[in-house]
């Protein structure tokens, strides 16, 4: 560990904040920001873990299909048993080190995580140590293994049990299997042993700048608005409207948004039908300019006024 | 009409937030390239001019996202930044590591220094076994017939209280008509099946240790059922000849993990200063890296059941081996455990 990292987890330790919204939790960095971390679904764990599966049952079958032909070309005896043991020695080992060692080389990846872009990281913001992987990956062997045991053959599972005991240990097992719905972080044992979590990490594009006069598509703003008429509406309907106008709406749904916005403030143009598209464009611009400055004076408006302009304004 | 209501001209000026996103937009799109090279193609791809950039880089990112959230209003953009600097963090603040580094030195440090440290768990779990042990070995011989209420039939292979001498001792040094078949599929089950019961040992644990109590009396029952039925029979002595070379890496395998295991329970019945979840999660990581090592040794227990036991049949050679493992893993874990754990810094205790 590094002492930067090891600063940084001393640092953040201190401050982890409580989690912001459900399916968020916030890590606060040595810089003093604050990131928030998109918790995974459980879902997206399921299908990774499946592909993941997948891949261990592969890969010991190519090892026992090449322990196979070694067999033969060597000896023609015993090759039936060379390939059951060489398929169930490397299982074990590929089901043992297959996610321990991917976590450690791809940074808390698998390929199954990569394919649904998730990734193991620390609760706590941290460094995401070799212990810690090691742990949260042994435990999945009493998490999923052994549940799926005791519902598949409940006498296996401790041989000559007292039917009591069995059923006590059924419902144990279950427990583990429900762990990850029992806490709001969606974290199985495994990661709660190892103080770790998964997170889904999509990619988020930048988009084009939402402001058309930005863009250089106009020269000038067609429409103009005064600031009682921008003050009717709040960041929100400012984001739900950039939202909008990122979707490449159709005429009809710009018309009636826009008619719903002329109602609301009692704006008046010079009598000529106006362009919908537009208008919203240069709405938007004013409406973010006027937010945006009332922001650096400490003043944030959040969503819009009750009711609409009466018409003696605008 | 009001005085104060001044028209705004969206005309001439674009809001701040566009200026300031034209201004940095360049780093941005720089940033994102190198962690998305980072995340496909692994940090050895990345060019050293742009490791060398990545931290800067970074952190104006960092402080554009502080910036865009105070004063931006458009959400794509201040989404965008968040998520830029989380993939950023991830890749900026995570330890990297070498593979075949990471193996070397959890072979030459982390291991021997967790085994050390657990070293009263360690005694405590023998001591569990060797009970167990004793019990079934006092009542198997008293009572012959009790052996079938320690082994299961069919780890049994046959032998129990009604076996006669010879057929017990034919077992103990069958191998003779060596066939490679028999023993690599047999001694891959064995492996795959302790190692399980270790680790299930260390993962069970977390049932306040438990379980971890109750196979650790069992498999030491075993033990002494087996040692009761040969000692009546006289074949004590062959009997441990046959067991103890590959059971001296095995069972000290089973008792890491049983140490592994009260590790665990005693953080979370006993977590001290700290909550529990915070104590499980610093003793959990140590207890994982004993429970990986116990792996190893199963394997190295398994190796040279296959390979050693059913080759070898002198008496005096097997005892030999048993003593050599013996002496092996008292220096490893022992002396080198101990060793590390006087040079290490107190931060690598904690770890």
């Amino acid at each position: 560990m590094s002492e930067v990292s090891r600063h940084m987890s001393l640092v953040v330790q201190e401050q982890i904040s409580e989690v912001i919204a459900t399916g968020e939790r916030e890590v606060v960095t040595p810089e003093g920001v604050a990131l928030r971390f998109r918790i995974a679904p459980a879902s997206a764990r399921a299908i990774a873990f499946i592909i993941d599966i997948f891949m261990v049952v592969m890969f010991s079958l190519a090892f026992g299909i090449v322990g196979l032909t070694l067999s033969f070309i060597f000896d023609g005896s015993d090759t039936g048993a060379v390939f059951s043991a060489v398929t169930l020695v490397s299982m074990f080992l590929l089901r043992t080190f297959y996610f321990i060692l991917l976590e450690i080389l791809w940074r808390g990846q698998t390929f199954g995580k990569k394919a649904m872009r998730l990734r193991v990281v620390d609760a706590h913001g941290g460094d995401l140590t070799v212990g810690a992987l090691i742990v949260r990956n042994l435990t999945r062997e009493v998490e999923l293994f052994l549940p799926l045991v005791a519902l598949i053959v409940p006498s296996t599972f401790i041989p000559g049990a007292p039917t009591l005991v069995a059923i006590f240990a059924l419902c144990w097992t279950l427990l583990f299997v429900l762990m990850p719905w029992l806490n709001r972080d969606r974290m199985r044992v495994g990661d709660l042993a190892a103080s770790t979590m998964v997170i889904s990490e999509p990619k988020a594009q930048l988009l084009e700048e939402a402001s058309a006069l930005a863009r250089g598509q106009t020269q000038r703003a067609k429409y103009s608005f005064t600031t009682e008429q921008l003050d009717m509406y709040g960041i929100y309907e400012l984001q739900v409207l950039e939202d909008f106008l990122r979707q490449y709406p159709s005429e009809n749904a710009m018309q009636s948004v826009s008619d719903k916005i002329i109602a609301k403030i009692a704006w008046r143009g010079d009598g000529a039908a106006i362009n919908a598209r537009v208008f919203l464009e240069n709405f938007y611009d004013a409406l973010r300019m006027r937010r945006e400055q009332q922001l650096l004076f400490g003043k944030r408006q959040e969503s819009k006024k009750e009711g609409s302009l009466s018409d003696s304004h605008g | 009409m009001n005085q104060d209501v001044s028209m705004i001209k969206a005309a001439k000026p674009v809001a701040r937030s566009v200026r300031f996103r034209n201004e940095r937009e360049d780093a941005w799109h720089d940033l994102e390239e190198i962690i998305d090279q980072i995340d496909s193609k692994g940090i050895k791809s990345v060019s050293a001019q742009d490791l060398n950039r990545l931290p800067s880089l970074y952190r104006s990112t960092l402080s554009a996202l502080n910036v865009a959230r105070a004063t931006s209003l458009d959400r794509n953009l201040t989404r965008y930044l968040e998520n830029l600097c989380s993939r950023a963090y991830l890749c900026v603040y995570t330890s990297r590591q070498k593979p075949l580094g990471v193996v070397w030195h959890f072979i030459t440090h982390r291991l021997p220094m967790a085994v050390y440290a657990v070293r009263w768990h360690l005694f405590l779990s023998t001591m569990i076994l060797f009970m167990g042990a004793i019990v079934a070995w006092v009542m198997v011989i008293n009572e012959p017939e009790a052996f079938v209420t320690f082994v299961d039939a069919a780890y049994a292979q046959g032998r129990g209280p009604t076996s006669t001498r010879e057929e017990l001792r034919a077992v103990l040094f069958s191998g003779s008509d060596f066939s490679f078949g028999d023993l690599s599929s047999f001694s891959g089950h064995l492996m795959t099946h302790n190692a399980r019961i270790g680790m299930m040992c260390f993962a069970l644990s977390f049932a306040v240790g438990l379980p971890t109590l109750y196979l650790l009396f069992k498999n030491g029952a075993v033990l002494g059922a087996f040692a009761g039925v040969h000692s009546l029979k006289g074949l004590t002595v062959e009997l441990f000849s046959w067991l103890l070379p590959h059971g001296v890496t095995e069972f000290l395998a089973v008792l890491l993990c049983g140490a592994a295991g009260f590790l665990v329970a005693e953080a979370i019945l006993f977590p001290g200063r700290r909550t529990r979840l915070q104590n499980l999660a610093i003793q959990g990581r140590k207890a994982g890296v004993v429970v990986i090592g116990a792996v190893g040794l199963f394997l190295l227990a398994g190796l040279i059941e296959g390979f050693f036991r059913q080759s070898v049949q002198s008496i005096a050679a097997r005892y030999a081996m048993a003593g050599y493992t013996a002496i092996v893993w008292f220096g490893y874990f022992g002396v080198l455990g101990w060793w590390r754990t006087r040079q290490a810094l107190p931060e690598e205790l904690e770890l």
